[in-house]
């Protein structure tokens, strides 16, 4: 199948991804019931806390601090540099580059994408719509995250007899920026780690990776 | 010309799976407010 060999990261990674949303799933409801147990509520079914806030909230979570860091990693990237990272460009490269390096323009050649050829709004728009549709992504799973964290924080204080706290109030409250930067701050160490570990550590194949021979200081070579 | 559209294929399903799945976790939020 060679549809299948040309596209294996998009594929492997959307099976994984089903995988294990579907773990989550079954492991939530499971700590769900439980914690009903103890606070001598009644267990519900999977199908129900599919339907909960609770389980919206946590994957909700998960998804804006993914895309906020891939967001920030495209957009650094333009700008910010890291003497002998294969995630850096070269060192003289900092910036937007100009429109031949890019190929936009009169300078598109006949396989370039219609929208950097044709100029004008397009080719901006089309110059930027990767992080455009990556903070879209993030800023919208970033409320959906605040709206049904809210609720289930509100369905919280109702158990414990306590005053519920409207959307604008819950993104004031520690719940929702302990779940926010509990995210981020894993994301941050993780990129900025592999932004720096990749200058002396190699992986053989690996784009991610430059070559293995390749010296320390080389800069933006991939493997 | 097969491979390239199944190739958009797979990019719509991801771009759908994260509309969709936004979408639902905004009207629960909604629904449970």
């Amino acid at each position: 199948m060679r549809f299948v060999r040309d596209n294996g990261l998009s594929i492997f990674f959307l099976a994984i991804f089903l995988v294990s949303l579907s773990g989550q799933a079954i492991a939530g409801h499971g700590a769900f019931n439980h914690d009903q147990l103890l606070h001598h509520g009644d267990p519900i079914s999977l199908g129900r806390y599919l339907t909960t806030s609770e389980f919206a909230a946590d994957v909700a979570e998960n998804w804006q601090s993914e895309y906020l860091q891939f967001t920030l990693y495209i957009f650094g990237t333009v700008w910010l540099l890291q003497r002998g990272s294969p995630e850096s460009k070269p060192l003289d490269k900092a910036g937007l580059e100009s429109d031949e390096d890019q190929k936009v323009g009169e300078h598109a050649d006949a396989r370039s994408p219609r929208w950097a050829r044709s100029g004008g709004m397009r080719t901006a728009l089309y110059s930027n719509s990767l992080l455009i549709v990556m903070t879209t992504i993030w800023l919208a799973s970033w409320l959906a995250q605040s709206i049904a964290g809210a609720s289930g924080y509100n369905a919280n204080q109702l158990d414990h007899q306590a005053a519920t706290v409207s959307w604008l109030h819950y993104l004031g409250s520690s719940d929702f920026w302990d779940r926010t930067l509990q995210n981020w701050q894993s994301e941050f160490l993780a990129v900025g780690s592999m932004a720096i570990l990749s200058v002396y550590l190699r992986q053989r194949g690996s784009p991610e990776s430059k070559p293995v021979g390749a010296p320390h200081d080389a800069t933006g070579l991939e493997g | 010309v097969r491979a390239s559209v199944l190739m958009r294929a797979l990019f719509v399903t991801y771009l759908i799976l994260i509309v969709a799945g936004l979408a639902y976790f905004v009207t629960i939020g909604l629904l449970h407010h």
